[in-house]
């Protein structure tokens, strides 16, 4: 690290509390200045780190203070909370920056996430909906609370700590450490663990009822619809007899539906299906119900 | 069971576009745990039948009347929902709602999935009362129906609950779809034979076949499959086959690296004839050895320059993925007494009921020294029975190699430790694509007169044992 660098790191650790003597001790184990690839390099070793202190059962506390928990759209940091989940039989503690007033209700909850990672890294929707449904298992366990002013940092292993200079939601790239101090980490989950006492505990369920309704009746038959129509209005896919009968809240899955881009109102406010919605009929319908665990 | 209970069960799955399995079931392997008061007769019928549609349909049913007064313990109960993929309450009735209230309380503290998978089937009567408003609290899944639908006989309540069952099922299997579809793998495995296929596909966890037939281009069989790195979480492997001769497998690995560019790297994997040298223990190759290619790679020793008087070599060099070829020089170098891999060919050898030929001295012709056979090299006691790996270039041609006389001059000119038929198609695949090679072979005879097929399956199950066991100490791979 160059001496900016390290004055940063030093910034930094004392912003989210740790004195400046104690900064100066700890060991950084990988260290990524405002790139980018480097970035992914850092999150890179921090998910080996994970998974070998998985392996020998060492994982300790997990607690990401994050702001939008973008870390769970990448496949590799996913299988490493599912692992965590499935070896300790709790996940990952995320306290990320989602307001108090959207943690209420399922759309407000899940809508909020699929929003922060649609605007930075629009990608593929897959992944988006694997996040969803990492949630929705239970591999991670959520707390809102308000990260903004915070610096974002997990703590893991006992000792380790993955730390990011304060940074812009819209940052692109910002100085990362992985840093090796049992002290360091001791003072930062003392602190995260006090936050999460006063963050508001997220309702998981709320994206398994999501994942839910875009998999229930109401929407594999409004899907349907649209592909073999082309276009429709709200009213007449509401009215479809097996939705009234079945669908205990027939406007839920076409809501859930339109946050994932599956379907899109024009001005005409006629709904349609997009080719993502194309895409994920098509998996919907392919064979029957599978075996359990299939 | 009442017929038109099932007859109606069918008549929804039909109008939900849900076809069955094979076995005519669709709810196989599901389980659910029915709540029903056990005291009112209407309930207890509806019960009855639903467990008998849903059982008809293939779910395993736990009621509340089967486990009797377990049910009012607590824990023991959240052992047994646990187990169960979807929870229905009939809350028709005082006791089963305030057992739902509290089942969803007691779980809201243990964090338990309970609430995520609880339907709760209540009258719609009671839709403004205080136990509806505490169900919309916890966020259960609330379907309401009429009061009379509580009964035998009736038919609503059924056809929601197997719309539910439905939901729940297609969410599961959506998920399971998009894991498959999620399928990187970063590593391919090319075979050419089918023992060889068949042995590589053995080392995967959780084998699946993928089956490709893009308009225009050739059909192939691709497995997938996980194997656990030693250092946490899972590489992900495709298997495929390509057949004999270096043109299939140039085919074979450009098509698996176009219908995955994820992979990373291709090991060729399977058997091989090995090259004796009785002059030099260190580099005397067995059957039943294993040979990995060096940094040399693989020689194309057919790629010649044919003058009247000569012939020239002209293959360029395809040198391996230098990541693969330190993984496996370090691993051969520090391998400990007794390997993984052994024990992994152990178990191949017992799936492809095959065992590990008769050793015998070394039949070769040209003879060796004059004699017919000559004795082999000694080994260290602790190799008996197991195999050498040894680490050198790799010759590779179109050609079924039957001659000691060629596989000698071919020795001395390159150092080779093995020859086959498929590597250098696929070297010169992966050099083309931008991506690394390794070579693995086990030895099945020494490309002389006495060439046979008696060591294929050793060798073919030694080399995926020991390409597994490579794999499981490399690190894993982020996605980008």
């Amino acid at each position: 690290m160059d001496r900016p660098d390290t004055k940063a790191l030093e910034e930094t650790l004392e912003h989210a509390g740790v004195s400046r003597p104690s900064a100066r001790k700890l060991h950084v184990l990988d260290f990524s200045n405002r790139n980018k690839a480097r970035n992914r390099l850092v999150h890179d070793s921090t998910n080996r780190l994970l998974l070998d202190l998985v392996s020998s059962n060492d994982v300790g506390t997990c607690i990401h203070v994050t702001g939008e928990m973008r870390a769970i759209t990448d496949p590799l940091h996913r299988q490493v909370c599912e692992t965590i989940s499935l070896r300790k039989g709790e996940g990952f503690d995320i306290l990320y920056n989602l307001p108090p007033a959207l943690a209420a209700d399922v759309f407000g909850t899940v809508g909020w996430n699929l929003d922060n990672w649609n605007k930075k890294s629009p990608g593929r929707w897959q992944e988006r909906l694997s996040a969803i449904d990492l949630i929705a298992n239970g591999g991670v366990d959520l707390f809102a609370y308000d990260t903004s002013d915070l610096i974002q940092y997990s703590v893991f292993g006992h000792r380790y700590i993955l730390l990011q200079e304060k940074h812009s939601a819209t940052a692109q790239s910002k100085r990362v450490w992985l840093l090796d101090s049992p002290k360091v980490h001791d003072v930062l989950a003392c602190k995260a663990e006090q936050i999460l006492d006063l963050a508001m505990d997220v309702d998981e369920t709320y994206f398994k009822t999501f994942t839910l309704n875009l998999s229930g009746v109401a929407a594999r038959r409004y899907l349907n619809r649209l592909q073999r129509a082309g276009a429709l209005s709200r009213d007449v896919l509401l009215d479809d007899r097996l939705v009234q009968e079945l669908a205990p809240d027939p406007l839920a899955p076409l809501d859930a539906l339109s946050m994932m881009d599956f379907v899109q109102v024009a001005g005409d406010r006629l709904y349609r299906i997009t080719p993502a919605g194309e895409e994920f009929l098509a998996m919907l319908s392919l064979g029957g119900v599978p075996r359990h665990g299939e | 069971m009442a017929n038109e209970q099932l007859d109606e069960a069918h008549r929804l799955l039909g109008e939900l576009q849900i076809s069955p399995d094979v076995n005519g079931k669709y709810f196989s392997g599901y389980c659910i745990w029915l709540g029903a008061s056990t005291r009112d007769a209407g309930i207890r019928q509806l019960a009855k039948e639903l467990t008998e549609v849903f059982e008809d349909l293939g779910a395993e049913v736990m009621t509340s009347e089967q486990v009797g007064k377990e049910y009012e313990s607590l824990p023991r109960m959240r052992e047994q929902t646990k187990r169960a993929q979807m929870i229905m309450m009939l809350a028709a009735s005082p006791g089963v709602s305030a057992r739902t209230l509290e089942m969803c309380f007691e779980s809201r503290d243990q964090k338990s999935e309970c609430r995520g998978k609880t339907y709760v089937y209540i009258p719609e009567q009671y839709h403004d009362g205080f136990i509806h408003r505490r169900f919309c609290h916890y966020n259960l899944k609330i379907r309401s129906k009429d009061q009379a639908q509580f009964a035998g006989g009736r038919t609503a309540v059924l056809r929601q609950c197997i719309s539910d069952m439905t939901e729940f099922a297609v969410n599961t299997r959506r998920q399971a779809m998009q894991r498959e579809k999620e399928f990187k793998p970063e590593i391919g495995i090319v075979t050419a034979l089918p023992v060889e296929f068949k042995a590589a596909s053995l080392i995967l966890t959780g084998l699946r076949v993928d089956a490709v037939r893009a308009a225009g281009g050739p059909y192939q069989e691709y497995h997938h499959g996980t194997i656990a790195s030693q250092h946490g979480g899972n590489h992900n492997v495709v298997v495929a086959r390509a057949g004999k001769g270096n043109n299939k497998a140039a085919v074979l690995a450009t098509s698996l690296l176009t219908q995955y560019p994820s992979v990373e790297v291709l090991l060729m994997v399977g058997v091989a004839a090995g090259v004796p040298n009785v002059k030099s223990v260190e580099n005397h190759v067995r059957l039943g050895d294993i040979v990995v290619s060096d940094e040399a790679g693989v020689i194309q020793y057919d790629m010649i320059k044919r003058y009247t008087s000569k012939a020239e070599y002209t293959a360029p060099p395809r040198p391996p993925d230098p990541k693969w070829l330190t993984r496996a020089e370090n691993f051969i170098a520090l391998s400990p007494a007794r390997p993984k891999y052994w024990s992994y060919l152990d178990d191949l050898l017992k799936e492809l009921e095959g065992r590990r030929p008769p050793s015998g001295p070394l039949r070769d012709s040209p003879w060796v020294d004059g004699r017919t056979s000559a004795r082999q090299p000694p080994r260290p006691p602790k190799l008996a029975g197991r195999p050498k790996v040894h680490s050198g270039p790799i010759a590779s041609a179109n050609t079924v190699l039957k001659s000691a006389g060629i596989r000698d001059k071919i020795r001395n000119l390159f150092h080779i430790k093995a020859i086959e038929m498929e590597a250098s198609g696929l070297a010169e695949s992966a050099w083309q694509s931008g991506k690394g090679y390794l070579v693995i072979r086990g030895i099945c005879d020494y490309a002389n007169d006495d060439k046979n097929k008696v060591w294929q399956p050793y060798a073919a199950a030694a080399a995926a044992a020991f390409a597994r066991e490579l794999i499981e100490t490399m690190g894993p791979h982020t996605a980008g």
